[in-house]
């Protein structure tokens, strides 16, 4: 009986264990919000890896969800004719990393950035 | 000066070195010549004509590096040789531009001057009016900035030198300046804070009051309305959040239902929202045509100018049609150069896309085989792609006003050492391929005939009449020629602002004296102007 409640108990922490740490790619969220170094970061990724400037977004709601919105800015007055449609990222994880994904196999690696499984 | 100092000491070392080879001998020596010096040791990059390193080489190489961002040390040469590889490589006309040594002018700035074409347009104007750069941190604050400070006001300068003229262009809803004791659309400004707003050369006071830096600054305005009644307007500032679209109405006419919208900008995220609101409204109402009035819209998101072109054209018209296509020079046929991505045209979206209105929300279609739109000077940009746009896909774009600025270009914001640089990179095509319209779009009869004449009427906006009613000048004009095919024969007095202005003037008693006002000013302003004035 002691036996077989220790093997449940066990498979159970075996299912938890692996779901956070299985290597297949899921979505995830921040453990934390980022501080300023790390948005910074993050929006440095971002905007290399669209390769412009003008863009608006909120790091910190991945500490919240697994989307962030990009948007292309139009200041008025100063940027009149604007390229670009919104952009759906979609934060992922897998045992080792993870990385914000994009349409058309956009990878943006986020190291030293700790994520959890979103529920 | 870093480069100055970097040679000095190299040379320092050398010459050391050579002291030190010298000095190490023990047996005498016959006395020897020394050779002469060696030439100074030149560090940097070398100009040579027609060659272009790649713009990564000199990127974010600062004369004086910003904490915290990737910039380098590195020296204002490094500097002007980035501006000068960046617009060879994304200028839209890098080939008209004048190779010159980065060394042969000191200031960046004033090398960026340099760095575009000289050539002019069919009517005589500028090529490239649009040739400009800001401080990053001015581009990044006004990036970000949901609200600003203001009235709920929009003050045309029709002139901001004395004799100056400064009319109210119209007022927003729900702000200080759109209650019943602010201002109202056609007033002149006469004296703000007690100065004189025509003569005076009070350029602080005047500029301070017109364009407040905060909230909950109170000023005193003396007016003359356009029934020529001198007032007072004390007015306080607050946080403003633009309204793109200001004013609606539906008309019943002998002939059927006709709607209006006066929409003011595609810049914000919700100009995404409040067009496809409008344009459901009009849906709604069963408007048989639409008068979509651009007279102050200076553009923005072009995505957005793809929906409203979308909403009014309808499916059927538009399914698998390009409303614009972006052009780079010959340098990248296929690839943005940029972004790095593929090009893929525009097309006229369907749905909301996410600025302001959700991805699964399908947008409403008028279906129209004609769109009267409303246009001045200050029609512009994104504007202009909508005019465009339409005609690609043959439906009947009537103009009411004046000519349009004539900016079928744009540009992607690139900083490099604390400057952003702003310099024409693309050009956009409708589906017909055609986006030659740099001395804008004119109605039949108006302007110098240098622009891309359409249908239409030439009216010039003197401020009269409320918007969106029916005797509205403008509107008035585009009523009549839809019931008949005719324009207004009554001379209206031209009023317009003032074009092709410098972006620095020289009169100090300018009001864009003002960096803030300059560029807002430059911007709006130094455009084309075909309308006589």
């Amino acid at each position: 009986m002691m036996r077989l409640f220790a093997v449940a108990a066990l498979a159970t922490l075996g299912g938890i264990t692996g779901c956070a740490t299985s290597s297949e790619p899921t979505p995830a969220r921040l453990v934390v919000e980022p501080d300023g170094a790390k948005a910074d970061m993050i929006s440095a990724a971002v905007r290399k890896s669209m390769g412009r400037n003008d863009l608006s977004f909120e790091p910190a709601r991945l500490a919240y969800g697994s989307e962030l919105i990009v948007r292309p800015i139009a200041v008025e007055g100063v940027t009149d004719r604007v390229p670009g449609t919104p952009t759906r990222l979609v934060l992922m994880m897998d045992k080792t990393s993870c990385w914000l994904s994009g349409p058309e196999g956009m990878r943006i690696d986020l190291p030293d950035m700790a994520c959890r499984a979103e529920r | 000066m870093k480069l100055t100092l970097k040679t000095c000491l190299l040379s320092g070392l050398a010459t050391g070195l050579l002291a030190a080879c010298g000095g190490s001998s023990s047996s005498p020596t016959p006395v020897v010549v020394a050779p002469p010096p060696p030439p100074p040791v030149v560090t940097g990059p070398v100009f040579r004509a027609g060659v272009f390193d790649p713009a990564s080489d000199f990127k974010d190489k600062c004369e004086s590096p910003r904490a915290g961002t990737a910039d380098q040390s590195g020296s204002s040469l490094e500097e002007k040789f980035w501006l000068r590889s960046w617009t060879n490589e994304t200028y839209l006309w890098y080939d008209e531009v004048t190779d010159r040594d980065p060394g042969s002018i000191s200031d960046v700035l004033a090398y960026f001057e340099t760095q575009k074409t000289e050539a002019t347009t069919a009517s005589g104007a500028p090529k490239d009016s649009f040739h400009f750069s800001q401080d990053t941190a001015d581009y990044e604050a006004s990036r970000n900035g949901e609200a600003v400070s203001g009235y709920g006001a929009v003050f045309r300068l029709l002139a901001s030198a004395p004799p100056r003229d400064i009319r109210v262009a119209y007022t927003q809803a729900d702000t200080p300046a759109g209650a019943a004791d602010g201002f109202r659309r056609g007033d002149v400004i006469l004296t703000i804070d007690g100065a004189d707003a025509i003569d005076g050369n009070e350029v602080q006071t005047l500029n301070d009051g017109l364009f407040p830096r905060t909230a909950g600054e109170t000023h005193v305005f003396t007016v003359r309305g356009t029934d020529q009644v001198e007032r007072t307007v004390t007015i306080n500032s607050a946080d403003v959040v633009r309204d793109p679209v200001t004013d609606t109405n539906v008309v019943d006419t002998p002939t059927g239902k006709v709607g209006y919208i006066h929409f003011t900008t595609f810049s914000p995220f919700n100009s995404e929202e409040a067009i496809v609101d409008a344009m459901v409204e009009m849906d709604d109402a069963g408007v048989d045509d639409l008068v979509l009035d651009l007279r102050y819209n200076g553009g923005g998101l072009l995505a957005v100018a793809a929906q409203t072109g979308y909403m009014i054209a309808g499916d059927a018209r538009t399914s698998g049609k390009t409303f614009d296509r972006l052009t780079f020079s010959d340098k990248n046929p296929t690839i943005n150069p940029v972004t790095g991505r593929a090009l893929t045209p525009t097309p006229f979206y369907s749905t909301g896309l996410n600025f302001t209105v959700n991805t699964s929300v399908q947008l409403p279609e008028l279906d129209l085989d004609t769109v009267y739109i409303l246009t001045t000077s200050g029609t512009c940009s994104a504007s202009e792609a909508v005019i465009n746009g339409l005609r690609g896909v043959d439906v009947n774009v009537v103009l009411i006003g004046s000519t349009t600025c004539g900016k079928p270009y744009g540009f992607y914001p690139t900083d490099n050492c604390g400057e952003t640089f702003f310099t024409i990179q693309f050009r956009g095509a409708n589906d017909k391929g055609f986006g030659d319209y740099a001395d804008g779009f004119q109605p039949e009869g108006a302007g110098n005939g240098f622009g891309v004449t359409t249908p239409g009427c030439p009216v010039s906006d003197d401020f009269t009449g409320v918007l969106g009613d029916a005797d509205e000048p403008l509107f008035a004009a585009a009523l009549q020629y839809r019931e008949d095919g005719t324009c207004p024969t009554t001379t209206v007095a031209k009023a317009d602002a003032q074009t092709n202005v410098d972006l620095w003037p020289d009169n100090p008693a300018d009001l864009r004296n003002d960096p803030r006002i300059a560029l807002q000013e430059f911007l709006a302003t130094s455009r084309i102007d075909g309308l006589a004035r």
